[in-house]
């Protein structure tokens, strides 16, 4: 990855420019939020769109766990040319 | 709108405004449970059915779910919940009468028949005369109702050939013997209850699931089909005795094989009477 040109600033600057994910439930969140006065979460939301939102979410959080288990498997690597400069204590 | 309502969307219009609040939020209001069931490795051990209800209800009864949520939101007690869920889950045909079952795998009906067991013949009376042809009579008052030694292998004949009958009230026919002799393939039709016991259970995997929910459908199809071809076999007495003759005929046939080829299947054509349609 290092060699192809990919430093540690431009990998967390081509990760921080990736969009939000929109999810469904998000959508709903936000465009019924202003009409549900006295509720902290929208209400009468279409059952229909709840169940598909719920059914993104569990999915979406599956896939998240997935990925987070996927990367602490991954081999470590030895960052020779970065300083650490805790490691001199 | 008072103050305290404009500070509440204030900070509600804050909030969704920011990707990881908003997905918090989102997170809280439909899906609280996610930390309790994110490994997937986690067996199914909590302090009780409704720990794995919910799990299940999550994974696989997304509709379930929302209702399970927007029901403890609303205050419902965990007792409403559980007759809620065992309710809808008994109507796709699992017979869950309490959540503390679930821990067992999915518990599937068992509509198989033991024709040796007593009790099955007071409970279906109207079955006896189809069975006396196959050589069998409850009426002795012996422990265990004599099935003699072919009769489930004629049967299976007798089911096979109906099968293959292009009039479809012959099918529904077959269907019945199918159900009676257990040959249909079909667990839940040629399963008793004690031998059901005897199988590992299948899982609330959503594979399982999906399994499970196509061999009940499967099942309730093929006894609403074995009821009609009851009724048929009932309202025609030339089919009646038909089945007679046709079974006499394949018994006639077994005994003349030698014993040690008595298990394989006779050579026979059975005859059945050509029957007017309603077409017709």
């Amino acid at each position: 990855m290092f060699d192809a040109g990919l430093t540690l600033t431009s990998l967390r600057d081509c990760l921080a420019h990736i969009e939000p994910v929109q999810l469904l439930g998000m959508e709903l969140l936000k465009q019924h939020s202003a009409h549900s006065q006295g509720h902290w979460f929208p209400i009468d939301i279409p059952r229909n769109q709840m169940v598909n939102a719920v059914t993104e979410l569990v999915d979406y959080t599956r896939r998240c766990a997935y990925a987070a288990v996927q990367i602490s498997h991954l081999t470590s690597v030895p960052l020779t040319s970065v300083p650490i400069l805790e490691f001199g204590l | 709108m008072s103050e305290l309502l404009q500070i509440q969307q204030l900070l509600i219009n804050g909030m969704n405004s920011d990707p990881m609040l908003c997905l918090a939020n989102v997170i809280a209001w439909l899906d609280p449970f996610w930390d309790d069931f994110t490994d997937e490795d986690d067996d199914y051990t909590g302090d009780g059915g409704l720990d794995l209800a919910l799990r299940v209800v999550r994974n696989s009864f997304p509709a379930l779910y929302v209702q399970v949520i927007e029901q403890l939101r609303n205050g419902y007690s965990w007792d409403d919940i559980d007759r809620f869920v065992c309710r809808e889950i008994e109507i796709l045909g699992i017979p869950l009468e309490n959540l503390e079952w679930m821990g067992y795998g999915i518990p599937l009906p068992s509509y198989g028949v033991r024709l040796e067991e007593p009790d099955f013949y007071k409970s279906h009376v109207d079955l006896i005369p189809v069975l006396a042809p196959f050589g069998i009579d409850p009426a002795s008052d012996d422990d265990t109702v004599f099935v003699p030694e072919y009769t489930p292998l004629i049967g299976q004949y007798v089911a096979e050939n109906l099968q293959q009958h292009p009039d479809a009230r012959y099918r529904q026919l077959s269907w019945l013997v199918q159900w009676l002799f257990s040959c249909s393939g079909n667990s839940v039709i040629d399963l008793d209850y004690e031998a059901m016991c005897e199988f590992q259970p299948l899982s609330w995997d959503k594979d399982d699931l999906e399994f499970a929910i196509v061999i009940i459908q499967e099942a309730d199809e093929i006894m609403l089909q074995a009821l009609k071809g009851l009724a048929f076999l009932q309202s025609t007495p030339e089919v009646f005795a038909a089945l007679g003759d046709n079974v006499r005929r394949i018994y006639k046939v077994l005994s003349k094989q030698p014993k040690e080829n008595r298990h394989d299947k006779p050579r026979v054509r059975c005859i059945w009477p050509s029957l007017r349609t309603s077409a017709d």
